[in-house]
């Protein structure tokens, strides 16, 4: 079992990596455009569709790991009003996550293999087939939703970011 | 099927009820939008949702959100913001109460650069907050002026939660960005006088400092304006570029990225480790901000589809109140909401709500909008659950929670005094933006 955690450790690893490097090329396409534009006077056609794929990769390429460390945003009134059954509330939290994670999973799992056997393609300049951007979708919820379990049966206490 | 008002009652009090469970923000929001889905369309509904987690993650003027995030993580990780505090407490001077000035000054400069309440907070409740207290200086006030200007924040550009607003309510981010600069110039003059008012009628809150010696030279004050100039190159790069018409707001965000690089860099604080532990960092809290406005898309598109938003609207503009108190009753029910909700994720639950509502009222959307911004600001620091206020308190251990909401209740009225003056002066807001 423990094989299996850090084989998805290392996934949800590799994707913050991704997702990360996905907001630096963000940086560095739009400032290539901007000085492109104004000082060569050359405009790109692909800038702004790039961006707005790498902005959707960098955020469900990250989630995973962001839900490994508990960075989600929650507002626990009622756990704190009831400290003595707030480790049970927070880990019911994470239970019902995990279910709602794992249901938007299939559902977006379900539209991928639909854009996929019909070869739809983004609407933007120049297009892309849409299921792989989806398949980034699809991957965000499944690790999280997996996170998520992990944090409602795990050892440790569990947490989340009190937003 | 559930439709009109019962639709948005329905809605919204199931999202504020499990939100209150401690179930995280965004899952509050897939949970009641697939249920509701599954409920009144079936599986043909599931398409829909699949497509509003693509949309809202592929939408342009989201892209600033990661880009200002980013630029406030390079100045901090780079140290920059050393510079600015001693230049800043150079040039304060020797005014009397002058740590109150420098607090106030200081709070409204770095939330500008952070653009993270909580982070301004917490810094300076560490940092300036404890010498403030051993000068003699009343430590009630003293918190309060760090927990007013770290306040302001999403009010002065740049601004992550304006372009929440801009995006959702559908107004142009480069004006409501503009708009921002006067009403947040005149929140930190507000703050300032009423110290100084309070100073002169209780000399005792602000302690003559006769061991710090003589006041900073004029060399010492040029050398200390000289030093912050490398700050203009930021201010230029995204505000300066919006204003010229050169960049859109999302590509001036990634030429502040450039230009905190280049400002970290003139100060010899660059390195590999800063920009990755900065991308590493922005990657993160952009994901969590944007699975939550992913996750809430389909709330807005389903009050559409219940008739709840028509229904809404309807029975608002049915009131034939007059446009004063439709005004004071759209801006009650965030102010109470956020003291109990999160900031952004109110704001997804209440503007495809008041979107309608402030068309059939004709209220100038800027206008509207930002003040709207300020009271999910004001939110950030009102008791009991103002995020804020916890920031300090972790940061001032010494202080009960008591404490740090009585410190926090004079400047929260000095915000409600603020929007008065903001919505009876239009112009305040409205000014820089006509000049776009």
């Amino acid at each position: 079992m423990k094989q299996i955690l850090r084989v998805q450790d290392a996934v949800a690893l590799s994707g913050f990596v991704m997702g990360a490097g996905a907001l630096g090329a963000i940086v560095v396409i739009y400032a290539y455009e901007v000085i492109s534009r104004y000082i060569f006077g050359a405009p790109t056609l692909w800038a702004s569709d790039t961006v707005s794929f790498l902005l959707l990769i960098s955020v469900f390429a990250t989630a995973p790991w962001l839900t490994r460390e508990g960075g989600h945003v929650a507002v626990t009134i009622v756990p704190d009003l009831v400290p003595s059954a707030r480790d049970f509330f927070i880990r019911a939290g994470f239970f019902v996550t995990a279910v709602v994670c794992l249901w938007a999973t299939w559902i977006c799992f379900g539209e991928t293999l639909y854009l996929f056997k019909r070869g739809t393609t983004t609407l933007t300049t120049f297009r892309i087939p849409k299921w792989t951007l989806m398949a980034f979708i699809t991957y965000g919820l499944l690790n999280s939703g997996l996170y998520f379990l992990r944090l409602a049966f795990g050892g440790r206490q569990a947490e989340t970011q009190d937003g | 099927m559930v439709e009109g008002i019962s639709a948005v009652l329905i809605g919204a009090g199931l999202l504020l009820g499990l939100m209150a469970t401690g179930i995280p923000v965004f899952a509050a929001f897939l949970t009641v939008n697939l249920v509701a889905v599954a409920v009144i369309m079936g599986p043909a509904g599931f398409g829909m949702f699949a497509n509003s987690l693509y949309e809202t993650t592929t939408t342009q003027s989201l892209v600033t959100i990661p880009l200002f995030i980013l630029m406030g993580e390079i100045l901090f990780r780079s140290n920059a913001v050393e510079v600015l505090f001693h230049s800043i407490d150079t040039l304060v001077g020797r005014v009397r109460g002058r740590q109150y000035v420098l607090s106030i000054v200081l709070a409204t400069v770095f939330s500008t650069l952070s653009g993270a309440a909580m982070g301004v907070a917490a810094m300076l409740g560490r940092s300036l907050l404890p010498g403030m207290i051993a000068r003699g200086y009343d430590a009630k006030l003293s918190a309060g002026t760090i927990l007013a200007g770290a306040s302001l924040a999403p009010l002065i550009p740049p601004s992550v939660l304006v372009i929440i607003i801009g995006t959702l309510a559908g107004v142009s981010i480069a004006g409501l960005l503009i708009a921002g600069i006067l009403p947040g110039l005149m929140f930190a003059v507000i703050f300032l006088i009423y110290c100084f008012v309070r100073i002169w009628l209780d000399a005792s809150l602000a302690p003559q400092e006769t061991n710090s010696g003589p006041g900073p030279s004029t060399r010492e004050k040029l050398l200390a304006l000289l030093r912050i100039i490398p700050f203009s190159i930021i201010i230029l790069m995204v505000m300066g570029l919006i204003l010229m018409g050169v960049a859109t707001p999302t590509e001036a965000g990634a030429m502040g990225v450039i230009g905190a690089i280049i400002t970290a860099a003139i100060y010899r604080n660059l390195s590999l480790d800063t920009i990755v532990g900065s991308l590493a960092s922005s990657a993160k809290v952009s994901a969590m901000i944007l699975v939550i406005m992913a996750s809430s898309k389909l709330f807005s598109q389903l009050l559409a589809f219940t008739g709840g938003a028509t229904a809404m609207t309807e029975w608002v503009v049915g009131l034939e109140a007059s446009r004063w108190v439709m005004l004071f009753l759209l801006m009650a029910l965030p102010f109470v909401l956020c003291m109990f909700v999160d900031q952004i994720a109110l704001m997804l639950i209440v503007i495809p709500i008041y979107l309608p509502i402030i068309e059939r009222l004709q209220f100038d959307p800027i206008w509207f909008w930002l003040l709207f911004l300020v009271n999910i600001t004001v939110g950030g620091m009102t008791p009991p659950f103002g995020y804020t206020l916890f920031a300090l308190k972790s940061a001032w251990k010494e202080a009960t929670l008591a404490k740090v909401f009585s410190a926090a209740w004079p400047f929260v009225l000095l915000y409600v005094l603020g929007m008065v003056v903001l919505a009876l002066v239009p112009g305040l807001t409205t000014l820089l933006p006509s000049m776009l």
